[in-house]
């Protein structure tokens, strides 16, 4: 199979990309390198993908409407897999405009492009962000999501609303997953699980905004893997997936996990509450087992385990 | 330690499995006492046996940890052990083959290993399989044809066969070994093909989506109902003596053919739903599968009660109920 994969040097996107060349499907890279974090960094993450036949590796912005509608004429994918995007929440409400410039235009043009060049569809990253501040826990993909905290909620909602539209009018099979904190070898260093093993790796304390008690359904890499790929293989007319562990872990509790995988212990350097986060975010994962045979199995404490071997490699700290 | 109660008792190893929560009904039925090994995991489901939980004994053990299967067998103090247990998903076996060799494998030796040091009386049933012919040496095959296994899932299984033998020749234990070939049900996972039709089949009707993507169609199978198959695993270990048995349907069908009844059941040409992607294809495939099973049907009385069409319309049927009990049930969450 020939799958296109949008932000391919991402943390995610080249997961996606080894795991697909390992099982000899050919992958269309499209990525950016754009400096949201050091370009060297993305590089090394696809340079085992880059060295395979089966790979191609196109530098391109998605807000650049032409090239991408050469890459789709070129390569006439047969699945799209589109995970570019500017990713965060607290850097959202910094630079909104370049959010919704990225997020919501830059995803017209691959909206646009599958519609022309129909892929048998196209599976597409949304949020749990989108849930906001809602306490109506576990979140459920009927839930109605109408109120965001942030500039990225609101384009990750956006661009659920706009393939819907490309899917009812066009005829576009689209699938949106709704991850829930990925996490895992490769994710991002803006993130907590990145900057909270650097510190307790570092004997450095760790900077922990709010009283610890805010709650996120870690989802491990792997299993999103899991679910992006049985994404790929069933295609539906348009449906939202959660893709969590349907597992809460609070951030005090997270911390203590690292530390004990870390070996080390931790001093905390309390802060404010910062504004965007939300309480707790929790999948209920029924629509995915049911339709996708979504079968998260990673538990925290696990998952961190392999996060932090994986990254004293990745960094050369002994 | 021998158990002189009149109630029977079973333990059942893979109880939250197909198979396994077929057998654990069946022997409820027979008036058993139904014990089953469970591992402790976040994946573990109890879908298949939460209508029986109240009726069954569950025990935390794990097939790859010695201890923990011989504390089982102490706890259960079984008359007859079923070992369903397995990492039995093929294509998975190619992508964990160690782990498959540890659990399908050598959780076999576990398992006999428990029951020598325990208690030898214990009757013993080895779940092997019709994969373990793979590269079939003739057609049908029964218990004398030769095993060629295409997989790291065919392989194990073929050491979990022989070792079963070897040790019902080394040292005495009744233990038999059910070759059993396909067998299908409303209670498949979802990643095996049969299932993947029927409820592609049930969410095209449902208007969920229009493309169902396949491998091989031309893969052929020997196929049959699992409710069937399980009183043959049951009947095995009430013989004089322990022996191995193929179990089969004795008919080989393509999935072109499964797909054909099972869209033409709902009203539905399945050549305008199903798109084959070579991504599915197996590194290996096996060739001809198709069991004969005269010997079962000879000395246990066995045979099958349900056609291949019977079992796919049971199959379809129940997706659609599955498929159309979660819509509703989504839709009662949003109103």
């Amino acid at each position: 199979m020939k799958v296109l994969i949008t932000g391919v040097a991402g943390f995610i996107g080249s997961s996606l990309a080894d795991r697909l060349i390992m099982f000899k499907n050919r992958v269309i890279g499209i990525d950016d390198f754009s400096p949201t974090y050091k370009p060297e960094i993305k590089r090394r993450y696809i340079e085992g993908a880059t060295k395979s036949e089966y790979f191609k590796l196109y530098e391109a912005d998605i807000c650049n409407r032409d090239a991408i509608y050469e890459i789709f004429e070129q390569e006439s994918p047969e699945v799209v897999v589109h995970l570019a995007a500017r990713a965060g929440v607290r850097p959202s409400l910094q630079n909104p405009e370049e959010y919704y410039r990225v997020n919501i235009i830059g995803s017209q043009n691959i909206l646009d492009a599958c519609r022309d060049f129909q892929p048998s569809h196209l599976v597409f990253a949304s949020s749990s962000s989108v849930y906001g501040g809602s306490k109506a826990i576990p979140y459920s993909e009927v839930d109605p999501v109408m109120f965001p905290i942030s500039p990225y909620a609101v384009t990750k909602r956006t661009n659920e609303l706009q393939a819907h539209v490309y899917s009812s009018v066009y005829g576009v099979n689209v699938t949106m997953l709704r991850f829930f904190t990925v996490y895992g070898p490769r994710q991002r260093p803006d993130m907590g699980i990145h900057k909270f093993t650097k510190q307790i790796l570092h004997g450095e304390p760790v900077i922990l905004f709010g009283d610890g008690s805010s709650a996120r359904d870690y989802t491990y890499i792997d299993d999103i893997l899991d679910g992006l790929i049985k994404s790929i293989e069933r295609p539906f007319r348009y449906e939202i997936f959660n893709l969590g562990e349907s597992r809460t872990t609070k951030l005090i509790d997270l911390i203590e996990i690292i530390s004990e995988a870390v070996g080390k212990p931790v001093e905390i350097n309390w802060q404010p509450r910062q504004p965007g986060d939300v309480e707790i975010t929790f999948a209920d994962i029924t629509h995915a087992r049911t339709l996708l045979d979504y079968r998260p199995c990673i538990p925290i404490e696990e998952g961190i385990r392999r996060y932090v071997r994986w990254f004293k490699t990745f960094y050369e700290i002994g | 330690m021998v158990n002189n109660q009149e109630k029977r008792r079973a333990l059942i190893t893979g109880i939250t499995g197909q198979d396994g929560s077929y057998l654990a009904e069946f022997l409820l039925s027979k008036g058993y006492e139904v014990f089953g090994i469970v591992r402790r995991s976040s994946t573990e489901t109890f879908e298949r046996i939460a209508h029986i939980q109240e009726q069954i004994h569950l025990i935390q053990a794990d097939l790859t940890d010695q201890v923990s299967v011989i504390e089982a067998i102490q706890v259960a103090d079984p008359n007859e052990v079923y070992n369903l247990a397995a990492q039995s998903f093929v294509p998975t076996s190619w992508k964990q083959p160690i782990l498959t060799g540890d659990v399908t494998a050598l959780g076999v030796t576990r398992v006999l290993e428990a029951i020598r040091v325990v208690n030898p009386k214990i009757r013993f049933y080895q779940a092997s399989s019709s994969e373990m012919f793979g590269k079939v040496k003739e057609t049908p095959q029964n218990e004398n044809t030769p095993f060629h296994p295409r997989s790291p899932y065919g392989v194990a299984k073929v050491y979990g066969h022989m070792i079963t033998v070897n040790y019902r020749e080394s040292y005495d234990i009744f233990a038999c070994s059910g070759i059993l070939f396909n067998h299908e049900s409303p209670r498949r996972g979802l990643e095996f093909v049969t299932r993947k039709i029927t409820h592609g089949v049930a969410c095209i009707v449902h208007g969920l989506k229009d493309e169902l993507r396949l491998g091989n169609l031309d893969a052929k199978r020997d196929w049959g109902y699992a409710g069937d198959y399980i009183e043959a695993m049951w009947l095995m270990l009430q013989q004089e003596q322990p022996d191995d048995y193929v179990i089969a349907s004795e008919e080989t069908h393509s999935v072109r053919e499964f797909c054909e009844i099972a869209f033409a059941h709902v009203g539905l040409d399945w050549e305008k739903y199903v798109r084959v992607d070579e991504q599915f294809y197996r590194p290996a495939e096996v060739n001809l599968l198709l069991g004969d099973c005269s010997k079962a049907k000879a000395k246990l009385g066995w045979k099958k009660r349900h056609s291949f069409e019977d079992l796919i319309h049971m199959m379809v049927d129940a997706d659609l109920k599955f498929v159309e009990r979660h819509i509703r049930e989504l839709r009662y969450k949003h109103e």
